[in-house]
């Protein structure tokens, strides 16, 4: 018995860590962006990013000058492609120790395609660029399934509704006994 | 903390209108769900009390007051109803985030999880209902009613009692929403009905009936049907200035040109359900002189669908020329207008909702009959 707990314990222990070590193997896939005179590489931790999730990103700005990175900002945001019935999200960013560095994360609600805006601003001025991505869900369960768990109380109603007639009978004879 | 869920919802569907729906954990939707757990916990708390005193033959808990539930734990009715009711919104929460995960955020509230939580919210309103209203039978036969809080004429317990009901009422006409707005008639085959006056007349007849009968004084449907009115009306006054309160501290961008504004026909149109309402009252009272409980119920409930009927399609008629000037300004991924019915479709949903508001004044009554006497 005691060894199921450890076994428990054990697989909690590997879930804790599971996004540590996910952030520790490095980015799954990096990309480069041109924002004026500013050069964007985002670093990202997970391929394709799912609905619900955070979904962690790292941004090294460069500019072809040094003078440029002074006073540098960056703000970024999820904005879904058109069909996708979702509200635009904003990303939280902070800087990293890096100088030119941020890390962010943003939670994306619904599947489909989303654009990553980033908007750069310093010395050499504010430019927005955006980064394509296509969200993934847990696989869907079939609309008739979905009816039939989400009215699957009206059973239990049901039921209790039934069992009241008689406990109005029950009632009434105790009230009015003949 | 039915009562805090149901202001949560209130202002949630406002939010879902000016904001949309960005996370989960929305404002609203953490007034919603606190109230939910909460009320759970208080069912789950009274029923470990109060089996615990069954079991320690404490006085007064007995199985006359007590239901059992698995032959280990005893507690009121009510608070069982409740707590089932309240388990079932909670089971539904992860599964309407899934659902919205998938198919976006202005999914219809006619959706597998928004019913589910909403039939989990009937379930525990109704539980409510009736552990107020055994608290009502209680109080009535140690006479002890009104004799702490008497509000214009009224026994504190008893308004509390209608109040419980009107979280049906209001329950119903958030159900009903849609069929005001977005999906107005029934296809059942080659036959087209009007929706809106069948749930409607259910909603109102069945809830004014049940109040007259348990009460048993001149105005209970009316005063029950004022109550869930400016209940209603309060929230719907109050939530669009919390949505821009927030909105605008939080730096949202509003789906919608402006910002959230008080629509003030919203706000007096849940006072127009207290005509049906008053029409029950009369029309039971008056039959009740003359004739058996039976008539009584059935000519009240045919009375009530009268009225209620009428409004239910003119709202409809108004609620879809009033979203098409939403979804005109949404943009084009929402969901096309829909088409206005036809006669043939309101004539028929008039007919039936006659017919539904008969037989809801019959089972209004009849659950009016218990809550006068149960003391569970």
């Amino acid at each position: 018995m005691r060894r199921w707990w450890l076994v428990g314990l054990l697989a909690c222990g590997a879930l804790c860590l599971s996004p540590i070590t996910a952030a520790a193997q490095g980015p799954v896939r990096s990309e480069t962006l041109y924002a004026g005179a500013y050069t964007l590489r985002i670093d990202l931790y997970s391929d394709p990013p799912f609905t619900g999730r955070r979904y962690t990103f790292d941004v090294l700005v460069s500019a072809t000058t040094p003078a440029d990175l002074h006073g540098l900002t960056l703000a970024a945001s999820a904005v879904p492609e058109t069909g996708v019935n979702a509200t635009p999200v904003r990303a939280s960013v902070s800087p990293a120790r890096q100088a030119g560095g941020f890390q962010g994360y943003v939670t994306m609600g619904v599947r489909g395609g989303w654009l990553l805006r980033f908007t750069v601003g310093g010395a050499a001025g504010i430019n927005t660029v955006t980064l394509p991505l296509r969200v993934a869900a847990p696989t869907a369960i079939p609309i008739s399934l979905a009816w039939l768990i989400g009215l699957s109380p009206l059973i239990a109603l049901t039921a209790f509704g039934i069992s009241q007639r008689s406990y109005l009978a029950r009632l009434q004879r105790a009230a009015f006994p003949v | 903390m039915q009562t805090l869920a149901a202001v949560g919802l209130g202002w949630d569907i406002q939010w879902h209108r000016w904001l949309g729906r960005d996370a989960f954990l929305t404002p609203p939707h953490l007034i919603i769900y606190t109230g939910v757990v909460a009320a759970g916990l208080i069912c789950v708390l009274v029923v470990l009390v109060e089996s615990a005193r069954y079991w320690r033959r404490v006085p007064g808990v007995d199985q006359m007051s007590t239901i059992s539930l698995l032959r280990i734990f005893h507690a009121p009715l009510g608070f069982v109803v409740a707590g089932f009711g309240a388990l079932t919104m909670a089971l539904a929460a992860p599964l309407d985030n899934y659902w919205h995960q998938l198919y976006g955020v202005d999914v219809t509230l006619w959706s597998p999880f928004h019913m589910m939580g909403l039939i989990g919210a009937g379930i525990a309103y109704l539980g409510s209902a009736y552990a107020l209203a055994a608290e009502l039978v209680r109080s009535r036969r140690d006479g002890t009613a009104g004799r702490h809080v008497m509000i214009f004429g009224w026994p504190g317990i008893a308004l509390g009692a209608l109040f419980a009901l009107t979280a049906l009422l209001r329950l119903v006409r958030v159900v009903m929403e849609p069929s005001i707005e977005t999906f107005p008639t029934w296809q059942v085959g080659p036959v087209e009905l009007l929706t809106s006056p069948i749930g409607l007349t259910l909603a109102v007849v069945l809830t004014s009936m049940a109040a007259v009968v348990m009460v048993r004084k001149a105005g209970a449907a009316t005063v029950m049907a004022f109550m869930a009115a400016l209940f209603t009306a309060t929230v719907t006054l109050l939530a669009p200035i919390a949505v821009r309160i927030v909105g605008d501290a939080s730096g949202y961008t509003y789906r919608l040109p402006g910002h959230p504004y008080i629509q003030w026909l919203q706000v007096l149109l849940p006072f127009a359900y207290v005509i049906p309402a008053v029409f029950v009252d009369l029309a039971y009272l008056a039959e009740l002189r003359r004739w058996q409980r039976l008539r009584a119920s059935l000519v009240a409930g045919v009375a009530g669908s009268l009225p209620m009927s009428a409004i239910a399609t003119i709202l409809t008629l108004d609620g879809i020329s009033s979203t098409g000037a939403a979804l005109r300004m949404l943009p084009a991924s929402t969901q096309e207008l829909p088409p206005q019915p036809s006669a043939g479709a309101i004539a028929l949903g008039a007919v039936v909702a006659l017919a539904v508001g008969a037989a809801a004044g019959r089972t209004g009554e009849k659950l009016g009959r218990i809550w006068r006497l149960n003391i569970r």
